[in-house]
C-alpha cells in the first residue's frame, strides 16, 4: 500500500512548478467544462488537452490511465446498462438483449466524459505533493466563511495531514489486532456479524487511547488553530496569472453558453 | 497513559481534542475503504459504518468535519474512496453523491444523538438507518443525474446491491455507539 498511496510523481516541469492554487481551481473549471461538453469536438479537444498536459508535466500517460482501475467495474455497468436500456435502433438482436445506437453514442458519450474527469484530476495529483495540496486548500478555503462550522481553514489543514498520518498507523494497528487473534487460534471468521465485532473494536479502542495522546501533546505544545504561519509560503507567479488567466476566459465562455 | 486533566472535568473538552478525534474518523473511513469483504460480485467495505460512528460518537459539528475531512483527502489525490480511487473527478461523478451523503448523514446522525439520545437500541439502529437513507438517496439522485439513468435504473444499481451488508454495518454501528462513549 505505501507505494500506491500517493500518486505524486516527482519533478521539476512547468506543471510541477505551477502554484497548487492555480491547479486546483484550472481542475475544477476543466471538470465542469467537460462536464457541460455535448460534442464530440469538445471531448477530442479534451482528450488532446491531456495528452499536451502529459507531455508537459514529463508523467506518462500509463501512470494516469492506472487510476482509472477503481472505477473501471462501475463505467463498465453504467455503459452495459446505457447500452441495453437506451430505446432506439437496434443495433443487433441478441436473445432477449437488443443494444440500440443510441444507447452506444449516450454510453460512450456518458463514459467518456467520467473517465477525463479522472484523468484531469490525476494530473493534478501527480504533479503536486500531497502537503501542497493541503497548503493550497488552506489558502483557498480561508476567505470561505468556516465560522458557522466552527473551524478555521489552518484546523482544516493540520486534520488533514493528522489523517493522512493516522492511516499507516491504523493499518498497522489493524495488522497486530488480526495477528494476535490469529496466533490466539481465533481463525478467520465467517460470520459478517462477530467477523466486524472482532475486529472493529479492539482497533477502535486502541486508535482512540492513540487520539488521546496526541491530543494531549498538542495542548501541551500549546496547540492554536486561529492564525498559523508556513515554512513554504504559496506565491503566485506570472506563469500561475497567465494559467489563471486563461482559466477564466474558459469559465466566461462556460457562463455565457450557459445563459 | 491516561490524559488526567480530562477526567476531572468531562464537560470541558478541548477543541484540540475534537480536532484529533475527527482526524481518527476520517482516518478510519479511508481504511475502511480498503476493508474489503468479499462477499458475492459486489464488494463491501465498512466505510459506511465508520461514517455512522463518527456522527453517533463526535455529534453533529464534529462528524461533519471529520466526513468533510474525508473527502477532502480523496480530493487531494489520496485512494481512499471505495476501491482505492480518489480526486476531483470522482467527487462530481456518478459515485459522488455517495459522498457528500457521508457528511450530511454524519450530520443527521448526530443531530439526533445531541438532542434525542437513544434511551433503547432499537431507537438507536432507527437512527442510523435515517442515515443510510440520507446516503442513498443522495447517491442515487446524482447517479440518476450524472449517467443519465433513470430512477428505477439508478435504485437497482445504487442501492439495492449494497442493503443487506449496509442494514448490519448500522447494526453493528448502533451496538458501539451504546457501549462506547467519547
Amino acid at each position: 500500500m505505501p507505494d500506491m498511496m500517493f500518486s505524486y510523481v516527482p519533478g521539476t516541469s512547468f506543471i510541477h512548478r505551477l502554484d497548487p492554487r492555480t491547479k486546483i481551481i484550472a481542475v475544477m473549471v476543466l471538470s465542469i467544462f467537460i462536464f457541460r461538453s455535448t460534442t464530440v469536438v469538445h471531448l477530442c479537444g479534451m482528450a488532446l488537452l491531456f495528452l499536451i498536459l502529459c507531455h508537459a508535466g514529463r508523467v506518462g500517460v500509463l501512470h494516469h490511465l492506472r487510476s482509472l482501475r477503481p472505477m473501471l467495474v462501475f463505467f463498465t455497468f453504467i455503459f452495459m446498462v446505457q447500452l441495453f436500456l437506451t430505446s432506439g435502433a437496434p443495433l443487433f438482436t441478441f436473445g432477449w438483449l437488443q443494444p440500440t445506437v443510441e444507447g452506444m453514442v449516450t454510453g460512450a458519450f456518458v463514459t467518456s466524459r467520467f473517465i477525463l474527469l479522472i484523468l484531469y484530476a490525476s494530473v493534478l495529483t501527480s504533479t503536486t505533493r500531497a502537503a501542497m495540496l493541503t497548503n493550497g486548500i488552506e489558502r483557498l478555503l480561508r476567505p470561505l466563511p468556516l465560522k458557522g462550522l466552527g473551524v478555521t481553514s489552518f484546523e482544516i489543514a493540520t486534520m488533514m495531514s493528522l489523517s493522512i498520518h493516522f492511516v499507516p498507523v491504523l493499518l498497522m494497528h489493524a495488522r497486530d489486532v488480526r495477528n494476535a487473534q490469529l496466533s490466539r487460534g481465533l481463525g478467520t471468521r465467517r460470520n459478517f456479524y462477530t467477523g466486524m465485532m472482532s475486529m472493529v473494536i479492539p482497533v477502535l479502542t486502541g486508535s482512540l487511547r492513540m487520539a488521546d495522546e496526541i491530543a494531549m501533546g498538542m495542548d501541551s505544545r500549546c496547540y492554536q488553530g486561529r492564525y498559523r504561519t508556513s515554512l513554504f509560503e504559496l506565491r503566485m507567479r506570472t506563469a500561475d496569472r497567465l494559467v489563471i488567466g486563461g482559466i477564466g476566459i474558459l469559465f466566461g465562455f462556460i457562463v455565457l453558453s450557459a445563459l | 497513559m491516561v490524559n488526567n486533566n480530562y477526567d476531572i472535568s468531562q464537560n470541558h473538552v478541548s477543541p484540540v481534542r475534537k480536532m484529533v478525534y475527527a482526524s481518527l474518523f476520517a482516518a478510519m473511513t479511508a481504511v475502511g475503504a480498503f476493508m474489503v469483504i468479499p462477499l458475492g460480485p459486489i464488494p463491501f467495505t465498512l466505510q459506511v459504518l465508520f461514517v455512522f460512528m463518527a456522527g453517533s460518537m463526535l455529534k453533529a459539528r464534529w462528524g461533519m468535519i471529520s466526513m468533510i475531512i474525508y473527502v477532502l483527502l480523496g480530493v487531494i489525490g489520496l485512494p481512499v474512496f471505495s476501491g482505492g480511487a480518489s480526486g476531483f473527478g470522482v467527487l462530481i461523478g456518478p459515485t459522488g453523491g455517495y459522498l457528500f451523503g457521508f457528511i450530511v448523514a454524519a450530520g443527521l446522525i448526530g443531530y439526533f444523538f445531541e438532542h434525542n439520545p437513544p434511551s433503547h437500541i432499537m431507537v438507536n439502529i432507527i437512527y442510523m438507518l435515517a442515515g443510510l437513507i440520507v446516503i442513498y438517496v443522495m447517491g442515487v439522485v446524482q447517479l440518476a443525474f450524472i449517467a443519465r439513468l433513470d430512477l428505477t435504473t439508478a435504485i437497482a444499481l445504487g442501492a439495492v446491491p449494497f442493503l443487506p451488508a449496509d442494514v448490519i454495518k448500522a447494526i453493528v454501528a448502533a451496538v458501539i455507539s451504546t457501549r462506547y462513549d467519547i
